[in-house]
């Protein structure tokens, strides 16, 4: 019975914290959609779709520390965003060859030698939208790529594919650096 | 420098990158939206784990005609109910509870889905866990859309907002509804929401009523 009671005031509380962070940002997830979409209603679904992900994968979204709850919500907007002007027909996804090797390393293995930390930060910023938002979602929210995948609404080698190129190219920045 | 910079750095990426402005204008969402996101919000994240099954002995039959009948005299508003719902009329919404739920089902273990679709629309979200099922269809200009629901019995319980809504018992085959007229808004917007003997339903769209009824009659079990 308090099992059951437990359960039942997590989900409440849950529930809460959604709502209330919802209510709190709904207008600058609208201001984020709107700025690329250009259309009010576009905008909403946007918002709407990025939080059905949310709902989908709770657990996910309530291990996250609550300052890093904004910018993982903000990534998933960015990419339902990017995902409708694909659509649309006004947004390509870069295509990746099948063939980049497999990158196993995790954010530990890589060491950033000699290289200023802020050339790094800058570098970083270049990549493509779609590879930032993998490698930060490994990277920073520690999900696999199983769970990136249900995230980005993606395929799994896409995402083994977007971190390996990503990996790829900072590390070959980094090496660059040393020399 | 060490390793663990690295993730400090994507760390910084990550704040800089993807921290949406402070400053965004305050933005009316329209009735559609605001209504999807009390039901996207609304949903259950987690079943509450299963209780001890009742048994309908004299003593239980008893007790529950008695919270039934103390449920309707202490509600804050009326309390009635059309066939397959309770329903508790609140200020400014109405909640609805499945009346029957004996030998309903406890988790949702098959799924309906609209064996009849308009023109140009397809399936385009889909969402299951153990307490319900939530399928999008759209049509090909991604301008309308219909959700079909599918809750199990026993935690369905939803407080709609009919402030100004019209309400009107309905029949979906063998079984009652009600369809709430949510038009008051602009447009033609409803839900018919009903029970069978296992799940509750609820059809929404911006259809109008008999398009709604003639879709929530097409509901089928998937592989049936």
């Amino acid at each position: 019975m308090i099992t059951a009671a437990l359960a039942i005031l997590q989900t409440d509380e849950q529930r809460d914290i959604l709502s209330e962070f919802y209510e709190e940002n709904k207008n600058r997830f609208y201001m984020l959609a709107y700025s690329k979409l250009h259309n009010s209603e576009a905008s909403e679904d946007a918002v709407q779709e990025a939080f059905l992900r949310i709902v989908k994968y709770p657990d996910r979204f309530f291990s996250i520390e609550p300052h890093k709850r904004l910018p993982y919500s903000v990534i998933i907007i960015k990419n339902v965003v990017l995902q409708m002007l694909e659509k649309q027909g006004k947004y390509v996804f870069e295509e990746l060859s099948e063939d980049i090797p497999d990158c196993n390393l995790s954010v530990e293995d890589i060491s950033i030698g000699n290289v200023a930390r802020s050339e790094l930060v800058e570098f970083i910023k270049t990549l493509s939208e779609a590879k930032k938002q993998a490698v930060i979602l490994k990277g920073v929210y520690g999900l696999d790529n199983r769970e990136i995948a249900d995230v980005l609404c993606i395929t799994e080698s896409a995402v083994r594919r977007r971190i390996a190129d990503a990996y790829g190219r900072i590390i070959y920045f980094v090496r660059k650096g040393d020399r | 420098m060490n390793n663990i910079e690295f993730s400090q750095i994507l760390e910084q990426v990550c704040l800089e990158e993807y921290t949406a402005p402070d400053n965004a204008p305050v933005h009316h969402f329209s009735f559609r939206h605001r209504r999807n996101m009390r039901r996207i919000l609304a949903m259950p994240f987690s079943c509450p784990e299963p209780a001890r099954k009742l048994k309908l002995n004299r003593r239980t039959l008893c007790i529950l005609i008695a919270a039934i009948f103390l449920a309707l005299l202490t509600v804050s508003g009326a309390a009635y109910y059309i066939s397959t719902f309770i329903m508790k009329e609140h200020r400014d919404n109405t909640q609805l509870f499945a009346f029957d739920i004996a030998g309903a089902p406890e988790t949702i273990e098959q799924e309906y889905y609209l064996s009849v679709l308009p023109e140009g629309y397809k399936e385009v979200g889909h969402i299951v866990n153990d307490c319900i099922s939530y399928i999008k269809y759209q049509n090909s200009d991604e301008t309308d859309e219909i959700i079909l629901y599918q809750n199990v019995k026993k935690y369905f319980n939803i407080h709609y907002n009919t402030e100004g809504c019209f309400f009107e018992e309905v029949k979906i085959g063998e079984y009652r509804g009600v369809y709430i007229d949510w038009g008051n808004e602009g447009g033609d917007y409803g839900s018919v929401i009903w029970a069978d003997d296992d799940y509750v339903l609820e059809l929404y769209g911006n259809l109008t009523k008999d398009e709604l009824l003639y879709l929530a009659n097409g509901t089928k079990l998937l592989g049936k």
